[in-house]
């Protein structure tokens, strides 16, 4: 089977100041010892709450972050080792749509310099041919092409995160990271983008690392999905099995908490006990084991290895 | 329906804003009611109105710019009319807010412990200190604070999201108010701290049989959480039910469109719904019903315009929508 992207034990460590002077910096392990791979033309969906480490491994797969130690092949190239040239060529390949469309787009640049900007970095094209270009790509995301000239601020969220993902399409990348697109949408809204962003995904055969704590986003625009929780990968499977047979403790009190708009489905719901540690420092037994509700003398002691299931599904517990 | 049971009473309350060259209605003739014990939710997008509705509620809104009318009544207080004094008494005493963002509603100067006394020196300066603080230390136990002893001399810095949200729950249920009023309070939490924060409130409304507004986007946790919803757009309400109902007989076009909008965590769907267009500004409401232009259901009396009133579709359960004219009770 040939992937797009493979990742191979990938760790990052932060050195983070002590509060106390002379004492030795402590080190955070924002991403832990983790392995997977999107295949050409599938969308993987990455879950977990704040501090997980999941916008920090998105950063080291788009080659913003350099990994502690680990391998990420990009089309069968490792792409820990590019510099320069070489790193910029990978970036055609490569784009993101981050989280806040107010953020995001310069307030100061019209719509055309917005979407044209990665278009001027990697190609030599003349004005009108770039606006060519600028036009299709707005066409694509349904963005009339009479607002060329047109600023960030007469935009809505919407429109603003459509434009977002036209200047993420602009040099026709394999891999785009979508980093809570429609976390700061309402809801009518997010339907509609993420409609687009399926629709755009069958029609240039993208591949997405789409990253969100909104569950039921991820079941609908995922393939397979990844749960991280304190840097590493606790469980990863196909999203029909993730949602409806969770493994980890900790995916089935994920799932469990989600709150559903229906009246019919009162279920139990596990709540968890405690909230979401720091990685940091050496820590002995499973990442999950002080708020876990299964936990027994073994998963404060031993650090579970990775189980391997059919379906290419695995879990990170000793009691799956 | 038994009058005497209403906590809480808001009737045909509009509210406007006059800024300094333009004037809008941000909210228009809005009723609804609390009865004791009961869990209400407002529901709605971004712009319809309804954070300043409940902040009005506790009138919390500067006037000017705001300007509001209709009547709110508190327990047999006229809360609009309501003196300044009278206001002192019912704020944090009898009506206790949760706001949205933990990390900005606490005062980052003051230790937690200082910020939870400060309800009790307020409303009842005649007890002691050491009362006031082993009453604040065992608010933060109910709350779920481990060690409440020692966190109790902690700044807000110190502590997570989901601990601020409960140290902001502990002083709005200080005084054991008959009505907590929660702004979307877990909309800035993860999912696993949005259980245990909405397990807390239900808990603490359980024990003290007081009632519940709950002001939020999501479908889900209205559909868990609360006794009856009313689901707001651009400024009116659009839809009020029994929770049940909402969901089992949901009437109005909106309603219908947002809940097919969500995508579904427990089944897997091919494509999403979406209402076409966007949430209209309040410059540009129409006078007649608003969601005409977005909606796939319109027919000719939509285009009148005379706002829809609320019809009644079944018991207990009102949609403001012309389809139902002629079939209304």
């Amino acid at each position: 089977m040939d992937y797009l992207v493979k990742v191979e034990n990938l760790s990052k460590n932060f050195k983070i100041k002590s509060n106390k002077l002379f004492k030795p910096k402590k080190i955070l392990k924002a991403v832990n010892d983790v392995s997977f791979f999107i295949k050409p033309n599938e969308s993987l969906g990455l879950v977990g709450e704040s501090g997980c480490g999941k916008s920090t491994l998105a950063r080291l797969i788009l080659a913003l972050l350099t990994p502690s130690s680990g391998k990420i092949l990009f089309n069968g190239e490792d792409i820990t080792k590019f510099r320069f040239k070489k790193l910029k060529d990978l970036r055609k390949n490569m784009q993101i749509v981050f989280q806040d469309p107010y953020s995001s787009l310069n307030p100061r640049k019209t719509i055309l310099d917005i979407v044209a900007a990665p278009i001027r970095v990697h190609y030599r094209l003349s004005r009108s041919e770039i606006e060519k270009k600028v036009k299709e790509l707005l066409d694509l995301v349904g963005i009339s092409d009479k607002y060329l000239q047109r600023y960030p601020h007469e935009f809505s969220g919407g429109q603003r995160q459509r434009i977002g993902i036209a200047r993420a399409l602009a040099i026709s990348p394999k891999l785009i990271v979508c980093d809570e697109p429609v976390s700061a949408l309402d809801v009518s809204i997010q339907a509609q983008t993420i409609n687009l962003l399926e629709e755009i995904k069958e029609r240039l055969k993208l591949s997405y690392l789409f990253i969100s704590h909104d569950l039921s986003v991820v079941r609908h625009i995922s393939d397979r999905v990844l749960v991280m929780y304190l840097g590493k990968i606790v469980e990863i499977a196909d999203k029909t099995d993730l949602f409806d047979n969770p493994l980890h403790p900790y995916t089935k009190a994920l799932i469990s908490a989600i709150p559903v708009p229906e009246v019919s489905a009162k279920k139990e719901r596990i709540i968890l006990a405690g909230d979401i540690e720091l990685p940091i420092g050496e820590k002995k037994g499973c990442v999950f084991s002080s708020r876990c509700y299964m936990s027994q003398k073994i998963c404060f002691e031993k650090n579970p290895d990775m189980k391997y299931f059919e379906k290419g599904r695995s879990a990170m517990c000793h009691f799956v | 329906m038994n009058r005497q049971t209403d906590l809480l009473t808001v009737s045909n309350l509009s509210i406007g804003f006059q800024l300094e060259k333009e004037k809008f209605l941000a909210v228009e003739d809005v009723s609804f009611s609390i009865k004791k014990g009961e869990s209400l939710g407002i529901v709605g997008e971004s712009g319809c109105g309804k954070s300043v509705t409940a902040m009005s509620i506790i009138r919390l809104l500067p006037i000017p710019p705001a300007y509001l009318s209709g009547v709110i009544t508190f327990d047999g207080t006229d809360i609009l009319k309501a003196d300044i004094e009278a206001l002192h008494k019912i704020r944090g005493k009898e009506i206790g807010v949760v706001f949205q963002e933990p990390s900005t509603s606490l005062n980052p100067t003051k230790t937690i412990g200082d910020q939870i006394s400060e309800v009790f020196t307020t409303h009842n300066p005649e007890l002691s200190k050491e009362i006031i603080k082993n009453k604040a230390v065992e608010l933060l136990s109910k709350v779920g604070i481990p060690n409440a002893q020692e966190r109790f001399g902690s700044y807000p810095h110190e502590f997570s999201g989901g601990m601020k949200q409960r140290v902001s729950i502990a002083i709005a249920i200080a005084l054991n108010p008959k009505l907590l009023i929660a702004d979307e309070p877990t909309t800035a939490l993860d999912v696993t701290i949005q259980a245990q924060i909405l397990d807390l409130i239900k808990k603490i409304q359980n024990e003290r049989k007081s009632s519940v507004l709950i002001i939020t986007h999501n479908m889900g946790i209205v559909a868990d959480f609360c006794d009856r919803i009313v689901v707001m757009y651009a400024g009116r309400i659009v839809e009020s039910a029994k929770t049940k109902d909402l969901f089992s007989s949901t009437s109005h076009p909106y309603t219908i469109g947002l809940l097919n909008s969500i995508p579904s965590a427990t089944s897997d769907k091919k494509k999403l719904y979406s209402i076409t267009g966007s949430v209209p500004h309040p410059k540009e409401y129409r006078k007649g019903c608003r969601f005409f232009d977005r909606c796939e259901k319109r027919i000719t009396e939509c285009e009148s315009d005379v706002p829809p009133p609320l019809f009644k579709v079944g018991e207990g359960h009102k949609a403001a929508c012309w389809l139902y004219e002629n079939t209304a009770e």
